[in-house]
């Protein structure tokens, strides 16, 4: 046996005794070690799947936007990744959370860093803002103004959101003593940001999708095409996957950990995927971006739920990003080019309102929750980032200038910005 | 009977296929092609290595018309493809010999109408 010499032998007898010295300690009541570390893994992994989104953000715009655009879409989401941990880690996380990280290292290596890994699961949530932007502002956007317009969001706006609704401020206004819980009976409630990150996104990105303009013959032929329903896909699952650490992980720790945010999450995936496979008449575009709907809306109520309720708020969610993509994009001709502000902003806004109505105990909710409080909240995110948003990217735009010159969007945002195409090898 | 071969910017393929349609002019045959004029091509940069493509991606049309088509096809690829800069390609006119339909067995200008 592997324990037959000494060392393992003595091995084995300090692993025992700090098994059976966690036992002891739980058995006081005390936080664990086992707890704390527990916690700590937790995060990390529900951190580390939420950075797999993000690789599925890069492929959805990928497979959505022409040849000549693919390489901006892949180097946009790494980027902005990178400038978003940046400004997070110094200014947003500061705001949002009262946590300042330049501090000696062993303040917040106590009870297993989870601190850190806090912070790495929270920007994850942050980082979803530019990268769900940069699907709407795809093949004509500066790559410099739509990084600096993502720095002052993560940095700024979106932790006065973040702050507001789930940080250091959120007991005066959305809290469980709030004005809102005493004047409506229940506070406002986003278990896994619907409406914090979602929505937020999504309406942030409206005005500046409006003040880009449309890409250059967009309206005046048909010429417009998707590049890889494959990579579209791909981002898809990705995004799809990465979801149930989103969702899940926002239990915050290991004991708090619910089965039901994992089934009704899945429902609301299904559920969006079918209703828009109904619309849609089974088009391979709406499919896989139906199930991001579903997902989309399910997050602020995926806790208190019925999992049948979960189908049905996906459901129409699935439907609403059908409608309102083809209503903004062709009727209001928005040209917002995966389609961002149906399925982030008005999803996400969806997600909020309907924790209010199928997480009620009447309709087989977990209950605790009031339709005002989802509504009022819901609303005044988005004037907050219709606002915001117009502000930044107005701002550049009547100074420096947010748009590639006709040239560089001609020959693609590829070769203008990066200097390469997305398959050198087709060059000859 | 003519033979046109149009090599244009692939994002003017759009404008010269409707000015075509309009101007009654509905058979074509189009390929992505790739080619060297005055626009002198690009540098490509990757892992800081530093490359050359003189050869630019371009759409080449070609139709076969008969003599009263041919003024017509080409102030309408003109119409829709130019813009006045280096790269907008050129059009070559040559006559065309025989052409047959190989449904019909047709030849000559029947055919091609």
């Amino acid at each position: 046996m592997w324990f037959k010499n000494r060392r393992g032998l003595f091995l084995l007898t300090v692993l025992s005794a700090v098994l059976l010295a966690g036992t002891a300690q739980a058995a006081e009541g005390a936080p664990s070690e086992l707890a704390q570390s527990s916690n700590t893994l937790f995060i990390l992994i529900g951190a580390v799947m939420i950075l797999a989104m993000h690789g599925g953000f890069a492929f959805l715009e990928v497979g959505s936007v022409r040849r000549k655009n693919q390489v901006n879409a892949l180097n946009k989401i790494i980027c902005e990744w990178g400038f978003s941990t940046i400004v997070y880690f110094l200014i947003g996380y500061p705001i949002a959370r009262g946590v300042s990280f330049l501090v000696p290292v062993d303040v917040l290596t106590v009870d297993h860093g989870f601190a850190y890994v806090k912070f790495f699961l929270l920007l994850g949530f942050a980082a979803c803002v530019p990268a769900i932007i940069s699907g709407g502002v795809a093949e004509r956007s500066k790559f410099w103004t739509n990084s600096l317009a993502g720095g002052i969001f993560v940095g700024l706006v979106y932790p006065l959101i973040e702050g507001s609704l789930w940080g250091q401020f959120s007991n005066t206004l959305a809290g469980a003593t709030g004005w809102l819980a005493t004047t409506f009976g229940a506070p406002f409630h986003d278990y896994a940001g619907s409406v914090v990150v979602h929505a937020v996104g999504g309406w942030l990105a409206l005005p500046a999708i409006m003040l880009l303009g449309a890409r250059l013959k967009r309206y005046e032929t048909n010429s417009i095409k998707v590049s890889s329903i494959p990579f579209l896909a791909l981002g898809s699952w990705t995004l799809i996957v990465g979801w149930f650490g989103f969702n899940v992980m926002s239990a915050g720790s290991v004991e708090a950990i619910s089965g039901l945010v994992a089934i009704n999450s899945l429902m609301a995936m299904v559920g969006g995927t079918m209703a828009a496979m109904f619309i849609s008449k089974n088009d391979a575009g709406f499919v896989h971006n139906g199930a991001l709907a579903g997902l989309v809306a399910v997050c602020a109520g995926s806790d208190i739920y019925h999992p049948v309720s979960a189908a049905v708020v996906g459901a129409m969610a699935g439907a609403i990003f059908v409608f309102l993509f083809e209503t903004e994009t062709v009727k209001w001709k928005i040209d917002d080019v995966l389609g961002v502000w149906p399925l982030h902003g008005a999803c996400g806004a969806w997600g909020g309102i309907a924790a209010g109505i199928f997480g009620q105990k009447a309709l087989g909710g977990v209950g605790g929750v009031s339709f005002f409080s989802q509504l009022i909240v819901t609303v005044a995110v988005i004037l907050f980032c219709l606002a915001a948003s117009t502000i930044v990217y107005g701002l550049m735009k009547i100074t420096v200038g947010i748009r590639l010159n006709p040239h560089e969007e001609l020959i693609g945002s590829d070769l203008a910005v990066h200097r390469i195409e997305a398959h050198p090898e087709d060059a000859l | 009977m003519k033979m046109i071969i149009a090599i244009i910017q692939p994002e003017k393929l759009e404008d010269v296929k409707a000015a075509l349609f309009n101007a009654e002019v509905h058979k074509m045959t189009v390929s992505r092609v790739r080619g060297c004029g005055q626009q002198m091509g690009f540098t490509e940069h990757y892992r800081g290595q530093v490359r050359s493509v003189n050869l630019i991606e371009k759409v080449r049309l070609e139709i076969a018309v008969n003599d009263d088509f041919v003024d017509l096809t080409i102030k309408a690829i003109i119409k829709a493809a130019k813009s006045g800069k280096i790269g907008d390609g050129k059009i070559f006119v040559m006559p065309l010999e025989q052409c047959i339909r190989i449904r019909t067995d047709e030849t000559g200008s029947d055919a091609i109408g």
